[in-house]
């Protein structure tokens, strides 16, 4: 009773002192009220929806200066600086064609992507899924630059610009996720579950990402609360014919004033995809399960937010062979199965993460600690002792300090690190890695300075990596190690009417992982014995990134191009030699690898028939290096056609999407892969609202229409002949409902 | 309203359940060794058994023969 009354007394206390600003959104034009607009403080991640009138009201403890966001359809989105002392605003927007700009958190300044020197792709998970994607590594792949790696479907992980695992630094939230992700066959580690958006940085990223972060990064955002003092319930079930596949997702938030939380859970389960010739791809089943929770809480001088995340994967690993004469029928089989079966692989992942921001005169504050557990189960020869069982441990911190100088000039300084423990259990018949830590600390400066039209930005960060293994490890003896990085960061931004130009250029670092220093063992997954390198080097790039981008009316363009110089590339090579059957690799580097390219896009919307869209993007990647690298991806240009077509009996805000998707063939190949011929598929989706509140949405579509028998050159699946999967009739229903 | 929202709850909580919770069954699989470059069957073992054999293996004649017990 007595704790009863102390937290009533807490939020009384708070709701006392919580302050309320009210306002009305207005045309800027003939000055009528914008209906239903969303505003959004951006320092305490808390939005409201205006009323049919334009008017909104927030209650909630301010800083004393905060940035409002305002956003609604047919109008450029607003970014204005509003203090506490002002109550009523009325906020003024401009007609636009555009679609509904939101704020980019990935970059070094939490803003709008125009204010942004780093280029930064960002999509809700609702755009990318238009035509509804099996995983969220398929939906990731749709954007501009960013390819996909995959196993069948149940395992796949992104590519940026042709670098992949551990290249590649993967956030939830600014929470790091470390999944073992240093092997090819080891999935993303993260399921659509409660994502809103997914914002991408192509390119070394170490100033705020620290070591790995030499590819690029991909940075998923968590689905919004819900807007103050409401609360929302949804419930989506999506079924796929090619696997018998079906994908539950359930979700409950609640917001107060100060206090806010949301909870879902999802349920997948995937037979064995079916290819263009009506077989099926054996054991490529899979079947994952996922909850996540997240709490916020304002304060009177900060805000709180504590995230939990957990996924588990039950997958087989398809085109597993020992033969060294492939029997087709063993791969491709005549009978769907979900039936777990061996080789397959567990992972579970738990992710925590505890951010609060405090708000101070002239900035803020911001710790944010995490503990991230990932456990890898590998059953590949017998089905009660795992060929591998690998626990890592992953504890981290990043504590950062922004202060406004003035309006033009502000600065952000931090700390940043995390400390890795990798544990081998003793049931498992292998170990392919010795237990070993790491641990990482890094210190970085970014200035910020405002210029009329102009957004200047530069950084300096210097990290170190101390690896240590405790035993000793097939004829190895105890390591001990410590890599060091400097890097940089640099860029501009310009904004004058219609265009943007952006120029940055920035610097990464990769110490060689435990895998590529010490591994001696065989990696079933990937079908290879493979051997460490005890003289690695630390891989260092340098990228130059160009953005011209013209925002008109009806049409909209991007022109991105990029060259990425890369030293002391790691590569895995073959060399003549089997261990049980399966072929031997070592560990080897090239002096230098240059990668160049343009993500190029362009989305035309014309004045005579604005129920049209037009939406193309060509992303060109080619890499030059003594010795050519491996998995670059093919080059490709999606297209789409999207009619909004007028409401049809109860069926409003319908929309008819139809890609046209072309991968050009890849010739460029390295010497222990083959070439991949061209390919192209057309994908069409239908997407459509009903019910009295437009709360049921109807999503009907087909992938892979023509049955297209296709490998992409990414697919570990292609060295034997496997095919990706054949058409898919799909049907998603959401319903949606708040109060 | 207060009676949806219980529905709600109800739901929510159920799908939680669903969602962390899931049940072993007592595996049970086909068995062989391998012996002169051919399989010899040992038949359906299950649980202790099934454990027992694929860590020990199986003894015959003198000779300890690796287990395995999966359709491959």
């Amino acid at each position: 009773m007595k704790f009863i009354l102390i937290i009533v007394f807490a939020f009384s206390a708070i709701s006392l002192n919580s302050q309320i600003l009210t306002g009305q959104i207005l045309d800027s034009l003939d000055q009528t009220t914008i209906p239903f607009s969303k505003i959004s403080i951006l320092e305490l991640d808390l939005h409201t929806i205006a009323d049919e009138n334009g008017k909104f009201s927030i209650s909630a403890k301010l800083p004393l200066s905060y940035q409002l966001i305002v956003s609604a359809p047919s109008y450029e989105s607003l970014r204005i600086t509003v203090t506490n002392k002002e109550n009523q605003i009325k906020i003024y927007l401009k007609q636009s064609h555009h679609e509904i700009e939101e704020v980019t958190i990935s970059g070094p300044k939490g803003t709008l992507q125009r204010y942004n020197a780093v280029h930064i792709e960002r999509m809700s998970l609702k755009d990318l899924n238009q035509i509804a994607s099996t995983t969220l590594g398929e939906a990731v792949a749709k954007m501009p630059g960013v390819y996909n790696t995959s196993t069948g479907i149940g395992i796949s992980k992104p590519v940026i610009r042709g670098m992949q695992g551990i290249r590649v630094v993967s956030m939830l939230n600014g929470l790091r996720i470390e999944n073992q992700q240093w092997g090819g066959d080891h999935g993303a580690g993260i399921t659509s579950l409660g994502i809103g958006s997914v914002e991408v940085i192509k390119g070394p990223a170490s100033l705020l990402y620290g070591a790995d972060a030499l590819g690029g990064v991909i940075y998923y955002v968590d689905d919004s609360y819900a807007a103050q003092n409401s609360t929302e319930f949804g419930f989506s079930t999506q079924n796929e014919s090619n696997t018998l596949g079906t994908t539950n997702q359930l979700s409950f938030k609640k917001s107060g004033d100060n206090i806010r939380f949301n909870l879902a859970a999802s349920l997948s389960d995937h037979a064995d995809y079916r290819l263009p010739d009506n077989r099926f791809a054996a054991n490529s089943r899979f079947r994952e399960h996922a909850i996540k929770s997240a709490f916020g809480w304002n304060r009177s001088k900060g805000v709180l937010n504590i995230r939990y995340t957990y996924n588990a994967t039950n997958v087989g690993i398809p085109g597993h062979t020992h033969d060294a004469f492939i029997a087709e029928d063993k791969l491709k089989v005549t009978e769907q199965s979900r039936e777990q079966r061996l080789p397959y692989q567990d992972f579970q992942n738990h992710y925590l993460s505890f951010d609060n921001k405090w708000f101070m005169k002239r900035g803020e504050v911001q710790l944010l600690l995490g503990q991230t557990i990932n456990q890898l189960v590998e059953f590949e020869e017998k089905v009660t002792i795992p060929g591998i069982k690998m626990n890592l441990y992953n504890s981290l911190y990043h504590l950062k300090y922004k202060r406004n100088v003035n309006e033009k000039l502000s600065y952000k300084v931090g700390v940043q690190g995390m400390y890795q423990i990798n544990q081998n259990d003793m049931i498992a018949s292998e170990f392919l890695l010795p237990k070993s830590s790491m641990l990482d600390n890094g210190a970085y400066l970014i200035g910020f300075y405002k210029h009329k039209t102009w957004d200047l930005q530069a950084g300096v960060r210097y990290d170190q990596r101390v690896i240590n293994t405790d035993e000793e490890f097939k004829g190895n003896s105890t390591f001990n190690e410590t890599y060091e990085g400097l890097n940089f960061s640099a860029g501009a931004v310009r904004n004058k009417d219609k265009y943007t130009y952006r120029v940055n250029v920035s610097s990464g670092f990769r110490a060689p992982h435990i895998s590529e220093l010490l591994s001696n063992g065989f990696h079933h997954g990937t079908l290879r014995y493979e051997i460490g390198n005890l003289n690695l080097k630390s891989e260092n790039a340098t990228q130059i990134d160009v953005t011209f981008e013209r925002n008109g009316d009806h049409l909209e363009l991007v022109v991105n191009p990029f060259y990425n110089y890369i030293q002391n590339y790691t590569y895995i090579n073959p060399i003549d030699s089997l261990i049980d059957a399966l072929p031997v690799f070592v560990y080897e580097q090239l002096s230098d690898v240059q990668l160049y390219g343009v993500d190029f896009g362009f989305h035309f919307h014309p004045h005579f028939a604005h129920w049209l869209h037009v939406e193309t993007s060509y992303s060109f990647i080619e890499s030059q290096s003594s010795r050519q690298v491996s998995l670059m991806p093919q080059n490709r240009i999606l297209s789409g056609l999207k009619f909004d077509v007028k409401d049809v009996l109860f069926f409003k805000s319908n929309k008819i999407s139809i890609d046209y998707n072309y991968f050009f063939k890849q010739d460029n190949v390295s010497e222990i892969e083959a070439k991949s011929p061209f390919y192209q598929l057309v994908n069409i989706g239908v997407n459509t609202t009903c019910g009295k509140k437009e709360n049921f949405d109807v999503n009907i579509g087909c992938k892979n229409l023509l049955n297209t028998t296709y490998i992409d050159h990414l697919s570990r699946l292609k060295n034997i002949g496997l095919e990706s999967t054949g058409r898919n009739f799909y049907i998603k229903l959401s319903y949606n409902f708040s109060k | 309203m207060k009676k949806q929202m219980k529905k709600i709850g109800f739901a929510a909580t159920a799908v939680l359940f669903l969602a962390v919770t899931s049940c072993k069954k007592d595996e049970c699989h086909e068995c062989h060794y391998d012996m002169n470059g051919s399989e010899v069957e040992l038949g359906e073992k299950c649980g202790n058994e099934l454990e027992e054999l694929e860590a020990s293996g199986y003894a015959s004649n003198g000779t300890t023969y690796d287990v395995h017990c999966h359709e491959h």
